[in-house]
């Protein structure tokens, strides 16, 4: 009987954790944060296709349609990859189409009609992923699941012009927590733990990043090095060291990011980290998107406090009447205690 | 409304915060369900994925789970393995390629990624990831694997049993083997192709190569530099499928 009461004990506990961990209302601003600059980085990747749009998409591009099919068909011999640009044969339409997305991109960015276009901005992105099959890497992978989950939340309720065409209809200067709100931001955090847990998997299976050289390999390749850093040659141990943390970081990643203590040091490092491969191999977008995506972990009461003093630091030359009403009201120790963790 | 906000934000006012929407009060279980079952479903795809390929696929529990979700996984992006640099940095591969023309122009040869040419970076790497993608599917042994030996007439019938086994575990290995080599020869012939339609040339001819990192004692005793010549090394085309014993 002692059992059966402690197993229901257990049960319930954990459907209760479970409850709040998902269905507790979060504020938007960690969400919209990871809007504009998620929405950012998304218009800057596709722009970029824009100088190779027809070389990857067009009528003779590098991977043609059947080959997409072909490289992304499973044991089964079926392959599930989809895009609209599957479809489109003439430049001309591509074209159209493309400027099209990039429109999305922009207003999602902007937070206009955020709902919709946060659909369709996953909807594109994915389409251009898929059809983008043997040019993609990292960013591409990260940048699907910030679109993905976007359009779970309501990201355009802070930070926004649809918050600002709110505001000049009345609405009150800060829009509620909402359940959805706080779904979109869970999944982008579990998310990024399952990515870290298998990048430390997969580093654990390599001997270099046991024999502390794998730093030395990623570094000393000439094809990614944007900032030579060839004379830490001559400091093995720095180089061991920097691989040995990397590797733990990654793989513990998703034990260390959740309490409040090491929280902290696990985002300064994921800074660090990422920081440095934008910096030193060359791929500055993959870096970028990486710290965007541990954007999720930061309460949205320090993104509210902290773009509030950001505000505050630029000269305000607007009226009175509209100063009044950006102004972050003070947080209360109640909404603290309630945000989730 | 409006007006009163007006007002309010005129005397400096501040709007409270509000602790929770309209559309927010809490929603009912039923939905709750419905929410969770949908969150576990796609949590199931978001983890599967990679373990399935951590695993390399070996594993029959994951492989099972991971067949039933791959609808999912693969029409909503989510087949990745994540790693990253993993599991060791490995050398880079390029490709220099030869346009013939059949007007007696001399060829044009070039390489790819290019640095100087693909600007902006990120164009570059797209370039990059061209040439590590056919790498990728570069399957060795370059020619398929050999059937395992048949089992001696004198053999007990339960070295046959195994034998029967073995062959069908070998033929699902040469089955995927010649899966990857059919997706290299399409991709190559594809760049290829791309390449002779830009360049409008009757004749391209592509050379793989690899860009073998030095190592650290190398660069440190011999002055070795990343651009060493030595450093890229040609690498030896397979025999197409058709032509492969």
């Amino acid at each position: 009987m002692r059992l059966l009461g402690a197993s229901r004990d257990w049960t319930l506990a954990a459907a209760r954790g479970w409850d709040r961990f998902w269905f507790t209302p979060q504020r938007p601003h960690t969400l919209a944060l990871i809007r504009i600059c998620g929405g950012a980085m998304l218009l800057y990747t596709h722009l970029i296709w824009s100088f190779d749009l027809e070389a990857f998409f067009g009528p003779h591009p590098w991977l043609t349609v059947e080959n997409i099919r072909l490289m992304t068909q499973g044991p089964d011999g079926r392959s599930y990859a989809w895009s609209h640009l599957f479809y489109i044969q003439s430049p001309a339409l591509l074209w159209m189409a493309h400027v099209a997305a990039l429109a999305v991109f922009a207003m999602l960015t902007a937070g206009l009609f955020t709902r919709v276009t946060s659909i369709l901005a996953c909807a594109i992105t994915l389409s251009y992923c898929h059809r983008a099959t043997g040019a993609w890497f990292g960013l591409d992978q990260i940048n699907a699941f910030i679109a993905m989950y976007l359009m779970v939340g309501a990201a355009g309720d802070a930070y926004s012009l649809d918050r600002w065409l709110a505001l000049r209809r009345g609405a009150a200067a800060d829009a509620g927590p909402r359940i959805d709100t706080n779904i979109a931001v869970r999944l982008l955090q579990l998310h990024m733990c399952v990515i870290y847990l298998f990048g430390g998997i997969g580093k654990a299976r390599g001997e270099s990043w046991w024999d502390g050289t794998a730093m030395w390999m990623a570094l000393a390749n000439l094809e990614y090095q944007s900032l030579d850093l060839v004379w830490l040659v001559r400091y093995p141990w720095l180089l061991a060291l920097l691989t040995h943390v990397t590797v733990f970081w990654e793989t513990f990643y998703c034990f260390f990011v959740w309490p409040r203590l090491t929280r902290p040091i696990c985002l300064l490092l994921a800074v660090f980290v990422h920081g440095g491969i934008a910096l030193a191999l060359g791929m500055k977008t993959f870096g970028l998107v990486m710290i965007i995506g541990n954007l999720a972990f930061v309460y949205p009461e320090q993104v509210r406090a902290t773009i509030g003093w950001l505000g505050r630091l630029i000269p305000a030359r607007q009226p009175r009447e509209n100063a009044a009403a950006s102004e972050a009201p003070p947080l209360r120790k109640q909404s603290l205690a309630a945000a989730p963790r | 409304m409006n007006g009163d906000m007006s007002k309010r934000q005129a005397a400096g006012e501040q709007e409270p915060l509000p602790q929770r929407s309209a559309t927010d009060s809490a929603p009912k279980l039923w939905i709750k369900l419905v929410v969770s079952a949908v969150l576990v479903f796609h949590l199931s795809a978001v983890f599967i994925a990679p373990l399935a390929f951590a695993a390399d696929y070996s594993s029959p529990l994951v492989n099972a789970i991971y067949g039933v979700l791959r609808p999912y996984i693969a029409a909503m992006y989510l087949d990745h393995g994540y790693f990253f640099f993993a599991p060791n940095p490995g050398p880079s591969h390029l490709i220099d390629y030869k346009v013939e023309f059949a007007d007696g122009r001399p060829p044009l040869t070039g390489r790819f990624p290019d640095l100087q040419t693909e600007r902006p970076r990120l164009r570059y790497h797209r370039h990059f990831m061209l040439t590590e993608s056919l790498n990728n599917r570069l399957r060795y042994p370059l020619t398929p694997p050999a059937e395992p030996t048949p089992p001696a007439l004198t053999a007990t019938a339960e070295e046959k049993v195994l034998y029967q086994a073995n062959r069908q575990a070998d033929e699902r290995e040469r089955a995927s083997w010649r899966m990857t080599r059919r997706q290299f020869e399409a991709m190559r012939d594809s760049y290829a192709q791309h390449l002779q339609a830009l360049h409008g040339g009757s004749r391209v001819t592509l050379t793989r190569i690899e860009h073998v990192l030095p190592s650290p004692v190398e660069v440190r005793l011999t002055g070795r530099r990343l651009d060493d010549s030595r450093s890229y090394v040609v690498q030896p085309e397979p025999p197409r499928l058709g032509d492969a014993p």
